[in-house]
């Protein structure tokens, strides 16, 4: 009789725990599952935090280096635009981490103002009006650690560094017509810097006054030869002082030099 | 006799209780829980970063980014900076918590978030 209980308890509890381990079992299997679950998460997220922030590192990357050209040079006017856009289509940046790999392309812009949602490079995303216009193409790919999840885009995004090169240029090539034009329509008494020097400097501070209106910075160099006839070699040089850029504060300078055979006599 | 049946009863109740301990399902639901967490920690971050801007985060005096930083915390998330040996906070022991670092030339920041309720 004793035995036979003993036997009884004995099934009884194989059949409580039995019972208990399965459903802890279907417990676990649930609870693995949303592991596995919470890790793709966890991987999509990682892949796509991980694509915005290298996206604009890389980007930021390549404004640091179109700023670096563009202060570490002075520019003729008639070609800037042109070289800079030159350069602007040679920068490309590629970027891994954490299994993303982003590969960035810039490229002259369009010209036209549209707003844009790269704002993790803000002050710079966006085209802006009479500024440095770029296009800037983004194109990541990915594969999560445990190769669950991969991760391929492609945009397109408009920046711009604030940058008033159209304005320069045209001043610029006004202000040399302009000084070419005064040397050019008076007659000088002597070839010298004397009299020939009191007149440019009337026109150096106007054209002067409307740089400064215009945000901009001017001054005319001049050089009086009178070995040979009498000819006067100057440069009007503009400059942008105050330019922000991604690297801070820089200046942008456009020259343009002529020289003009001047009358003297009379 | 009886030792036998009490040696089996004991082996099974054994084996049992230790199958029971190693099924334990909190431990995997703990896991999903800190990954999921984390996942949106650093969904916090990046959101952060692109409001921000990386101009700023690189520029911005420590004092002033843990200022800024301040004003993305709330009862819920916490965001916190460590610009080259700066903290503006430190999680709580044993918290979830995303980081995202950035390296300006020689200059290194890490954006950091955390649930303010703790683990």
């Amino acid at each position: 009789m004793v035995r036979r209980r003993a036997i009884g308890a004995t099934v009884a509890a194989i059949l409580v725990f039995s019972t208990l381990m399965l459903t802890n079992l279907t417990l676990l299997t649930g609870a693995a599952q949303r592991e596995r679950l919470s890790l793709t998460a966890d991987s999509e997220s990682l892949l796509t935090d991980t694509a915005v922030v290298i996206g604009g590192t890389a980007g930021l990357g390549l404004l640091d280096d179109l700023q670096s050209y563009i202060s570490s040079r002075s520019f003729q006017c008639p070609s800037a635009v042109q070289d800079i856009d030159n350069y602007t289509a040679t920068l490309t940046a590629t970027r891994s981490q954490d299994g993303v790999t982003v590969d960035e392309l810039l490229s002259p812009g369009g010209g036209q103002t549209e707003p844009d949602n790269f704002t993790i490079l803000k002050p710079f995303n966006g085209s802006s009006p009479g500024e440095i216009d770029l296009a800037l193409q983004v194109r990541w790919s990915g594969m999560s650690a445990l190769k669950d999840v991969s991760y391929s885009k492609t945009e397109s995004h408009h920046l711009h560094l604030p940058v008033m090169l159209s304005q320069m240029v045209a001043f610029c090539e006004s202000s040399v017509e302009e000084v070419g034009s005064l040397l050019k329509g008076q007659v000088f008494a002597y070839c010298d810097s004397s009299k020939i020097g009191p007149p440019l400097a009337v026109l150096d501070s106007i054209l002067q006054g409307q740089a400064s209106a215009r945000g901009l910075s001017y001054y005319l160099d001049y050089n009086v030869d009178n070995s040979d006839g009498c000819r006067v070699a100057f440069a009007c040089v503009v400059e942008q002082l105050d330019a922000v850029g991604p690297a801070g504060a820089f200046s942008v300078r456009l020259g343009q030099g002529e020289t003009v055979a001047v009358r003297v006599g009379g | 006799m009886r030792f036998f049946d009490l040696a089996v009863a004991g082996v099974i109740s054994i084996t049992a209780v230790a199958l029971l301990i190693a099924w334990n399902p909190q431990a995997p639901d703990v896991a999903a829980r800190r990954n999921l967490d984390e996942a949106h920690l650093r969904d916090f971050v990046t959101g952060a970063v692109e409001t921000i801007g990386l101009v700023r985060i690189a520029e911005d005096s420590p004092g002033d980014l843990c200022t800024l930083l301040g004003s993305f915390s709330n009862s819920t998330v916490t965001f916190s900076a460590n610009v080259e040996g700066f903290n503006c906070g430190a999680p709580p022991a044993g918290a979830a918590v995303a980081e995202i670092e950035f390296a300006f030339g020689p200059k290194v920041v890490v954006l950091e978030s955390w649930f303010a309720a703790g683990p």
